[in-house]
């Protein structure tokens, strides 16, 4: 019993003494956590090209699946295709495109949040690159060059996408939420100006010739390209031929001979494409339009767009697929024409291909008033899509040509047959005609609801949502 | 040796001032240590007069003024003499003076006391009070309340039973979370205002493991840990409410603490206990939606209305695709299945005076209401052992459980809305042979989903040791060490069969998303007890220490595209996989507490408690925080002009509190400045995005807690009336405070200066109506009226919250456009233009707030004895204004889609008035008015409910005391009616998209040898 008690004792002086331990150990290490394992810090990111260059694939990968040039549904091409004249939504099941197919789109509607805030989110990352890069002292200059210019141009790109899309908006240029929360829209000619100064930036920081075979990465040449679209939008044709030539020219690309070959990884006349995901994939694109059994899930290609070809168009067979179900038949999309993933991926995403500075070219010199050498460029599409090369004509005719041209050339890709309508200003009267919905403010959308709310600055909504 | 001893003695006690930290009571003190040393150390137990151990029994010598309170346990220990006597005494039992007479051990048993209020013991966390000396707010529900209700979720055990407690349950599933919210909102931040939880002492983390791509079937987030509780363990729950109980869990006190304490084994013979019971369940409520004949009218006159003839060829409900005759209702085919209930346990208990034991087993499993075979299963199995060395010095308590739960759901949440908006005359769900119908692409087919299966299976270890030695006389040493595990695997399939075959998707586009998650934490809290007596003064001091560590790991993985279907479940068939998440969290909190404890004459009584902490959740300058809390309290009832002048008074008590506590509810390493590891891959590199915008300056919320409370007792205590006034001022608010889209992200985490408060009236009434030995009724009411309020908001008007909270108004509202019923000429909705700019436009015209917290909520309770019957009821009750079909109703009226029966009061010509606006099929206008109509006045309306929450009714065929062996018989009904005028599936779920509640009655058997 003594015994006991006496080791007992001595147990509890041990407790005791562990206790007056802890007390003298427990100084401020103990707080101290291991980093997490899943996470960099900003500055470690900086210090090295390769996780610069990872931060940059972010974005690319986000352009690639949820921004407005993405394939997907929530992409301006699926969109901007019901919105106008392109597709004839099917699906009971999508509220959202239903509201963009009737254009009744809502402040709340999540298709118009989407556009903008992955627009916004993908600015910011741009932005943090700029920054981060400036401050860096690791990265050699060429690295730095590298990445401040193709976060320029992504950054001009973004806003050129939401300019277009909103109206006026805030040109946003820093990392700093204190004063990006409290943005307020700018005049549409000074976001214009803001997004010519960072593809001017972008086209002289990216080298011509970086090495990219696969044309995955934008580079000077497609800074050149933005900046003669953003000149065509501007109207401004001289700087929009300008810079298309300079391309075509000395830029190496080729249009592709053969139209199944345009959407092809290998495409000789693509500037810039965006890779897949995994190895194997194909593209988003594929996925969205492709039907593989009638009656149409999703979406179909309209009257309107296949009324549109020439007869004898090579696209409209080649770039245009069919299903049947008894005696109907329903068109889709087939410019991309894996619709899952292959051995080896056999289609990119593309951004900017020739064909489009072609129609630039086109269009600039018969604004300009030289009509043969616009014919000379409209003609190199039209031959290659097996039609007849259009006469000399007058100024009129030889601009709804190219636009007509623009049309089947460019169909469901990013948007460029809602931005053409709307930059010629038809969109009334093209839209207005057979869209029982349409209303003259159905030219922007509207600004999100959520955005307005948190930012009282954002206001006034544009008119008529 | 003797000096030797005085000098470690004062040695300790220094020690122990230094960590209260509190200079209040350096009188003296270390005078009244030296005493005459005295002859021996008496030790025994003191039980009620059925065996059971009593706690806090007063225990003094006659002759000297040494005391001394027994434990837990019972267990007690006194120096005195050999011919000393001594005095037990505890409120609810009768005193009783036993003379040593020369024994070193003592067994005494006291007899209890029916004209006194009887006597509860809480556990206040690291210490334990009882009831009628506590000066904080801390609710007991007790083993008996929470087993009479089949339930899987011990939260769901303290719905309508405790005054100040909001409970709402997300979904009728099981597994399913629960919104719990003790004495309102405190932080502005959703997601910061759940209770801290620890279980025996350990701090258990309520966070779910989920991952947010697998759990999408569970509505109000992932999987809860907390349903790894099983309620039949559970002995007691406590809830702590005001600061003087709060204050001591210091940073992570101010949202309440809920403590869960698991049964432990008694002495007396080995006792066995087996329950078993089945029952069966079914929604509460559907609703009463239009049939084919209405419904097809609806679409008919919207095609009209809008002008469109014929009707386009996507119109598959009224253009002849489908039959026009068919009628389905879609709510009893979608989620109208009886549901199965299983409830088997089975316990030995047993032990002698040092040593007692307990082990329960359970098997629980219900099946779900969905169509196809789902169900949740689980298992647990708790132990328990105490001892005690003889001569009451050491003593030592493990308990260890372990529970494994496996769910399984359909893999997507979308068939209660489904249900509901199927248009009657959809087609049938299978062909002739028995497939799947798609009836040629026109529709989705709502068990396409259930080729889908989402399996969660969680295991939970919560093990902890209680190491008690008594060092020197009154001064002991406690060392609580604690260890949790939990573990969740979920699995979520999305075969390409849930489709359409039309999609020409094939299980090469199939995929799986696996999850695993697991958190373990350690506790270790090493705490000095000290207790001495005065005279008539009383001191119990503590102090003690914190060391928490915890992590987390996460690791999902998206796996896609399979050769076959059957394969979707192997990871290693998947021709890509890549991982969602790999994260690994570290937690590390450490703390000093204390407390003093002040009682003089057994009628006045001071509390002050303490706590210093330190948590790695904040930027290395934020860490550390100090919490304090005065109580006191006046058992007016004892004193002898209140005894005299009003004998009808058997029990009085005034208290107060007031004190902070915090909040560190923000997640880990929020103020670093981070990029993460995204999901996309582009040109064979994983893509970093900055993970936030950063802020390294955030620190803790703080909340001050202001208490009043009068307790009576009245005619031999038969009603007893407690009303507490509570006040809490919540500050410093730490947010993430919401931004726009232009900066890139939507938040930021930063401290506000906004206060929130919290005040309200709780009452809690318990009338023994009948207390006879055969016949004996009891009705209880607790009742609470919350007010929740924006105090302050500095520059709210500049501020991105500008549209969400209003100053003087509750953070829980609404701000919406007020309906203005429908225009009798245009037949469309209309709404107040506030701003008269001619538009109804948000944000500006949506200026009506309506208030979205109950103005008071509560429960009814009555417990009947008739012989051996017993039948106890649980009524409750909540009076709000909550969301309602519209809110998140969905289709526009008179679109594919099918609609409460209440639209047919709608608009027709020019000149009706009507409260629904006309048909339509989706023109800019009809669109852009209904829009506005769920986010309107019109969507919130009464959500009042009052609610039959329990029955049981059982009947005591054979007495174990009597018999030898106990046999009791019950039948038991959950949520068996509700009393709402709720337009919409629940009030309590108030969503579209959530089973309602279950009714579920069950019958069952308990047997004891």
């Amino acid at each position: 019993m003594k015994m006991r008690n006496m080791q007992l004792y001595r147990f509890g002086h041990l407790m005791c003494g562990a206790l007056l331990f802890s007390i003298l150990l427990s100084c401020e290490d103990f707080l101290e956590v291991d980093p997490p394992i899943d996470q960099l810090t900003g500055t470690v990111v900086f210090e090295d090209a390769a996780t610069v260059d990872a931060a940059l694939a972010h974005i690319y990968a986000e352009l690639r699946e949820s921004s407005p040039v993405a394939g997907t549904s929530n992409g301006l091409g699926y969109l901007m295709g019901h919105y106008t004249d392109e597709l004839e939504l099917f699906s009971l099941n999508l509220p959202d495109v239903d509201n963009v197919a009737q254009n009744s789109v809502l402040p709340s509607d999540n298709t118009v949040q989407n556009l903008w805030n992955s627009s916004y989110n993908l600015i910011y990352a741009a932005n943090r690159i700029l920054e981060g890069v400036e401050e860096s002292n690791a990265l050699t200059e060429m690295e730095k060059d590298r990445f401040k210019g193709e976060a320029h141009f992504i950054r001009g790109l973004l806003h050129f996408y939401v300019v277009n899309l909103f109206g006026p908006v805030p040109y946003v240029d820093t990392t700093d939420y204190d004063a990006n929360r409290e943005v307020s829209r700018i005049e549409v000619d000074l976001v214009y100006q803001n997004i010519l100064e960072d593809l001017n930036m972008a086209k002289a920081l990216l080298s011509p010739s970086n090495g990219d075979m696969e044309r995955l990465r934008p580079d000077h040449w497609t800074a050149a390209a933005l900046l003669s679209r953003v000149h065509l939008y501007l109207e401004d044709w001289e700087k929009a031929l300008a810079e298309a030539s300079y391309v075509i020219s000395n830029g190496g690309f080729a249009l592709s001979p053969d139209l199944n070959g345009v959407f092809l990884k290998e495409s000789p006349e693509t500037l810039w494409q965006l890779g897949p995901n995994l190895s194997g994939d194909n593209t988003n694109e594929g996925f969205t339009y492709i039907i593989v059994s009638g009656p149409p899930p999703n979406s179909a290609l309209s009257q309107r767009l296949l009324a549109s070809f020439e007869e004898g168009d090579a696209r409209s067979t080649l770039w245009v697929g069919a299903v049947s179900e008894g005696e109907q038949v329903w068109y889709f999309n087939n410019k991309y024409t894996e619709f899952a993933p292959t051995a080896v991926t056999r289609e990119y995403s593309v951004q900017f291909r020739l064909a489009e500075l072609y129609l630039i070219v086109a269009e600039s010199q018969a604004y300009l008033g030289n009509p043969i050498q616009a014919l000379t460029y409209l003609n190199a599409l039209r031959s290659r899509a097996n039609l007849d090369p259009l006469p000399f004509t007058d100024q009129t005719t030889l601009v709804e040509a190219i636009l007509a041209e623009r049309r089947v050339e460019l169909f469901l890709e990013q948007g460029h047959r809602f931005f053409d309508l709307k930059r010629t200003k038809r969109a009334d009267a093209v839209l207005g005609a057979f869209k029982p919905g349409w209303e003259g403010t159905d030219s922007l959308l509207p600004i999100p609801e959520s955005e307005l709310l948190l930012n009282p600055k954002l206001q006034p909504q544009n008119e008529g949502y | 040796m003797q000096l030797a001893t005085i000098r470690m003695r004062r040695f300790f006690l220094s020690v122990l001032l230094y960590v209260f930290l509190t200079p209040l009571f350096s009188f003296n003190v270390q005078a009244g240590t030296v005493l005459e040393p005295p002859q021996a150390t008496i030790t025994g137990t003191v039980t009620d007069m059925s065996g059971k151990p009593l706690a806090g029994v007063n225990i003094v010598v006659e002759s000297k003024n040494i005391g001394a309170m027994s434990e837990l346990n019972g267990s007690f220990s006194i120096h005195a003499g050999s011919s000393d006597v001594l005095v037990f005494s505890m409120v609810g039992y009768k005193t009783l003076s036993v003379p040593i007479g020369g024994r070193e051990e003592l067994f005494v048993a006291l007899e209890e006391d029916v004209t006194v209020l009887g006597e509860v013991v809480l556990n206040a966390g690291y210490y334990t009070v009882s009831e009628r000396e506590g000066t904080g707010t801390i609710e007991k529900v007790s083993a008996v309340e929470i087993e009479k209700q089949p339930l899987s979720n011990p939260l769901a055990a303290l719905q309508g039973r405790v005054a100040g407690v909001e409970i709402n349950q997300f979904s009728g599933l099981p597994g399913s979370n629960f919104n719990i919210q003790i004495r309102g909102r405190n932080s502005i931040r959703p997601g910061a205002n759940e209770p801290l939880y620890v279980i025996d002492g350990v701090p258990f983390a309520s966070g779910s493991l989920g991952e947010e791509q697998a759990s999408l079937p569970l509505p109000g987030g992932a999987i809860s840990p907390l349903n790894n509780i099983n309620p039949s363990d559970i002995e007691s729950i406590e809830i702590l409410k005001d600061a003087d109980a709060t204050a001591i869990y210091g940073s992570r006190g101010a949202n309440g603490v809920v403590l869960i304490t698991t049964k432990k084994g008694t002495s007396g013979d080995t006792k066995v206990e087996l329950h078993v019971q089945t029952g069966l369940g079914s929604v509460t409520r559907k609703l009463d939606l239009l049939n084919t004949a209405e419904y097809l009218m609806m679409r008919k006159e919207a095609y009209a209305n809008d002008g469109i003839d014929p009707f386009p060829s996507n119109a598959y409900d009224v253009n002849g695709t489908w039959y026009p005759n068919r009628q389905t209702d879609w709510q009893k085919a979608l989620f109208g299945r009886t549901s199965y209930l299983t409830d088997v346990r089975g316990s030995i208990s047993g032990g002698n005076a040092s040593t007692q034991f307990l082990v329960s087993g359970n098997y629980y499993s219900q099946s779900s209401v969905f169509p196809g075979n789902f169900s949740n299963n689980k298992v647990s199995v708790l132990s328990n052992l105490g001892h005690r060395t003889k001569d009451n010095r050491f003593s030592v308590q493990l308990s260890t459980s372990f529970t494994s739960n496996t769910n399984d759901l359909p893999g997507d949440g979308l068939l209660v809305f489904q249900a509901l908006q199927l248009a009657p005359n959809a087609p049938a769900l299978y062909t002739e042979e028995g497939e799947l119908n798609w009836e040629g692409s026109t529709w989705r087919n709502p068990l396409g989903a259930l080729n889908g299966v989402y399996v969660s299976k969680g295991t939970t270890l919560i093990s902890n040791v209680r190491l008690t030695y008594k060092l020197w006389g009154e001064l002991s040493l406690t060392t609580n060490l604690g260890y949790t595990e939990n573990h969740l695997r979920e699995l979520n399939t999305v075969p390409s069969t849930i489709y359409d075959p039309a999609y020409g998707i094939g299980p090469e586009s199939s995929y799986a998303v696996h999850n695993t998650g697991e958190r373990s934490s350690w506790t270790i809290e090493p705490q000095l007890q000290y207790q001495r007596f005065f005279g008539g003064l009383r001191l119990t001091a503590l102090g003690g220490l914190t060391f928490q560590n915890q992590e987390t790991k996460r690791r999902s993985q998206f796996a896609f595209g399979f050769t076959n279907n059957s394969l979707i479940e192997n990871l290693s068939a998947a021709s890509e996989l890549y991982p969602v998440a790999d994260i690994t969290e570290q937690y590390r909190y450490q703390a000093f507490y204390g407390r003093i404890n002040l009682s003089l004459h057994e009628r006045y009584f001071v509390n002050l408690t303490g706590r210093r902490d330190g948590s790695s959740r904040f930027g290395p300058d934020k860490r550390y925080a100090n919490f304090t809390a005065i109580g006191a309290a006046w058992l007016f009832g004892s004193e002898s002009f209140v005894k005299e002048g009003l004998p009808f008074v058997s029990y009085g008590k005034l208290r107060g509190s007031y004190g902070t506590s915090g909040n560190d509810k923000i997640g880990e390493y929020q103020y670093l400045d981070t990029y993460s590891f995204g999901s996309q891959q582009y040109q064979n590199t994983i893509g970093l995005y900055p993970t936030r915008l950063f802020n390294p300056n955030f620190s803790w919320e703080e909340n001050k807690k202001l208490e009043l409370a009068l307790e009576l007792g009245l005619f031999q205590d038969r009603i007893l009336l407690n009303t507490n006034y509570y006040r809490n001022r919540s500050t410093n608010q730490l947010v993430g405070i919401p931004l726009p889209a232009t900066t890139g992200f939507s938040s930021v985490n930063a401290n506000l200066g906004a206060t929130v408060e919290n005040r309200g009236w709780e009452l809690e009434l318990l009338a023994h109506l009948i207390r006879k030995e055969k016949f004996s009724w009891t009705m209880g009411l607790n009742m609470t009226f919350p007010k929740n309020e924006l105090l302050e908001f500095p520059n709210l008007e500049g501020s991105t919250y500008v549209n969400q909270y209003v100053v003087g108004k509750p953070l829980n509202i609404a701000k919406v456009y007020q309906w203005n019923g429908v225009d009798s000429q245009t037949g469309l909705y209309t709404f107040e233009d506030f701003n008269g700019d001619g538009a109804i436009a948000s944000p500006d015209d949506r200026q009506l707030v309506k208030e979205l917290d109950p103005s008071y909520y509560g429960g009814l309770t009555s417990n009947l004895g008739i012989g051996k019957f017993t039948m106890d009821l649980l009524f409750q009750f909540s009076k709000q204004e909550g969301y309602n079909f519209w809110a998140t109703g969905g289709v526009l009226v008179g679109r594919l889609g099918n609609q409460p029966k209440s639209v047919l009061q709608r608009w027709q010509e020019g000149g009706d008035m009507a409260p629904v606006q006309r048909f339509s099929t989706g023109t800019s206008q009809t669109t852009q008015a209904f829009r506005n109509y769920g986010r309107s006045d019109a969507a919130i309306s009464d959500a009042s409910f009052l609610r039959l929450r329990t029955v049981s009714l059982s009947y005591r065929l054979t007495d174990r005391k009597v018999q030898g062996f106990g046999c009791e018989l019950f039948l038991r009904g959950q949520n068996l009616f509700t009393i709402t005028g709720f337009e919409g599936l629940d009030p309590e779920t108030q969503s579209n998209q959530a089973v309602p509640p279950l009714r579920m009655v069950s019958l069952g058997t308990k047997l004891t040898f």
